[in-house]
């Protein structure tokens, strides 16, 4: 239920993050602040950009990779330039339906990000962000048989 | 898998079935002429046939003692001569090509034509080119007919593993599949090795790793144990690595049964539970071969003491055949038929030969291995091997003098 891959793209979705430390910047470059713990909420679109085979599940032609996505973000900030933090979110890597012969339905993979962060302050009112973790991975998946396919089994 | 419809001769109107004894005379070791120093000294001609709605369709496989090649090839007769149109490939590479064979009418297709065919040695020449690849085949090959295929009277399986082959070795078609239960007797098979699960909702099913991930199936969404799924979900979305549909165990069975010549089921149990429902379904299926008047055996695999104890656990286990793959002992504890050791332990002759005194058979799992396939056959007293690689089985087994 795992997924180690490595995506940069979650980055992305920080381009609306409320960052406190931000106005802090400053203070920073000023007599050094106490270490704190920041909370940041994201939010955003993602699209899932890996391969979907469609062509042997009777795909109605739904297939959609696009999705909301949000994130929450607990940084801890040091007296240093590296910070360190956890995140979390949810997002929908795609989700499409069927009509089939075994019936008409519906999946949609939800995933949750577990990463380990990392940012630094380069400039006054610069941070960059790297991070890397894993996702759970939640198949949803709703099925309308239409018929039953084993006599017993 | 390379297509060889290109071949125009083949596709002739005029081309038009063999006959069943022309097929059955033409099986036998020929000697390689041409292209042995791509396929090896020997090759051991056989037919293979699956039913299907309307008709039968027949291939004829050449196995091959080098790098474990193999040809198959569709066969007809046109204008007194035969001629056979397929593919080759080596099971220890990807190397793959077209071969189009000929017998002519003087080469021997004269005497596998006529009312009552008598072959002998040399009285058949098998002529014909190969290729790599797509591209068309102009390299020479001959075989000649050499003597007849070993048959041993008490007979031997040659098993196939996940039903034909794992998905790693690039075959046409899925392993546990449905679709390679209809291709697994053009590899030499004359009995399959299957992986039973369950799905949520009870249904036996045939799916070899415990999870749904990319080795066995494409993409679907579906992810995690297969046994949080129900049928209809699996059968909705999720497809094997070559599109099928994951098979019910009835499906498999069915298949075996009406349309194939396979003799040999060891239905190897990968979950723990009860195995009442495999039970019933391999009788079954038993009932329904004997119907058609084919023996088809049908054993449950007990590959561990959970399974063990689940079977001890069944009203009439003493009569239902089972296959065992721990001990002498537990074979007894369960009368199961066979004892299936692991080929590591040896070929283990004083141990088989105390199991044939029971009245039992005795299967070795799972040779891949070129020389200890040979060495099994050669020193070893078993019944039946088990390979993912059933044509290197088949060329050791036929080829025996």
């Amino acid at each position: 239920m795992y997924n180690n891959k490595f995506f940069v793209l979650l980055l992305l979705l920080f381009c609306f993050n409320i960052s406190v430390a931000q106005k802090k910047v400053k203070k920073e470059r000023l007599p050094r602040r106490k270490p704190s713990f920041v909370l940041q909420a994201g939010g955003g679109a993602s699209y899932y950009t890996a391969h979907v085979n469609t062509s042997s599940v009777a795909y109605t032609g739904t297939l959609n990779k696009w999705s909301p996505a949000g994130t929450l973000r607990l940084m801890w900030y040091p007296r240093y330039r590296l910070r360190l933090g956890l995140e979390t979110g949810f997002t929908n890597f795609y989700r499409y339906k069927v009509t089939d012969t075994s019936g008409q339905g519906q999946v949609s993979l939800q995933a949750i990000p577990l990463l380990v962060v990392w940012s630094m302050q380069v400039l006054p009112r610069l941070n960059i962000y790297a991070g890397f973790g894993s996702y759970i991975l939640k198949p949803i998946s709703i099925i309308k048989a239409l018929s039953i396919q084993e006599t017993g089994f | 898998m390379p297509d060889p419809s290109g071949w125009d001769l083949f596709k002739s109107p005029a081309a038009r079935i063999l006959p069943g004894k022309a097929r059955q005379a033409m099986e036998g070791v020929y000697t390689v002429g041409n292209g042995n120093n791509t396929f090896g000294d020997l090759t051991a001609i056989k037919w293979s046939y699956v039913i299907n709605t309307n008709d039968s369709s027949f291939h004829v496989s050449g196995f091959f003692g080098k790098d474990i090649a193999y040809f198959i090839c569709e066969g007809k007769q046109l204008d007194g001569a035969i001629i056979m149109n397929g593919y080759w490939r080596k099971m220890v590479s990807t190397e793959t090509g077209l071969i189009r064979l000929t017998i002519t009418a003087a080469n021997g297709a004269n005497i596998l034509l006529s009312p009552l065919p008598a072959v002998t040695p040399g009285s058949i020449v098998i002529n014909g080119v190969f290729g790599n690849g797509q591209e068309e085949p102009e390299l020479p090959v001959s075989f000649a007919y050499n003597r007849p295929l070993h048959n041993s009277p008490a007979g031997f399986n040659i098993l196939a593993h996940r039903s034909g082959g794992r998905n790693s070795d690039l075959l046409p078609v899925s392993e546990n599949s449905v679709e390679m239960v209809l291709k697994t007797a053009e590899f030499g098979s004359t009995g399959i090795e299957i992986d039973v699960r369950f799905t949520k909702d009870g249904i036996p099913i045939i799916y070899h790793d415990n999870d749904l991930n990319l080795r066995e199936v494409q993409k679907s969404g579906l992810v995690g144990p297969i046994e949080n799924y129900t049928y209809a979900q699996l059968s909705a979305f999720v497809r094997l690595i070559h599109g099928e549909r994951i098979p019910t165990l009835r499906q498999v069975l069915n298949t075996v049964v009406y349309q194939t010549q396979l003799s040999f089921v060891w239905l190897d149990t990968k979950y723990i539970g009860s195995l009442e429902k495999v039970q019933t379904l391999a009788q079954e299926f038993k009932q329904r071969a004997l119907q058609q008047g084919r023996n088809v055996e049908i054993v449950i695999g007990l590959p561990g003491r959970d399974q063990i104890n689940n079977f001890l656990s069944l009203p009439d286990y003493a009569s239902t055949p089972s296959l065992c793959e721990l001990s002498i002992e537990d074979v007894q504890t369960t009368n199961a038929r066979i004892w299936a050791p692991r080929f590591t332990e040896g070929t283990q002759n004083d141990k088989v030969a105390a199991i044939h005194a029971q009245g039992r058979k005795a299967f070795a799992w799972t040779l891949d291995v070129p020389e200890f396939i040979e060495q099994f056959i050669r020193e070893g007293d078993f019944d039946g091997i088990l390979s993912n690689y059933p044509s290197c089985i088949a060329y050791y087994y036929y080829v025996q003098q």
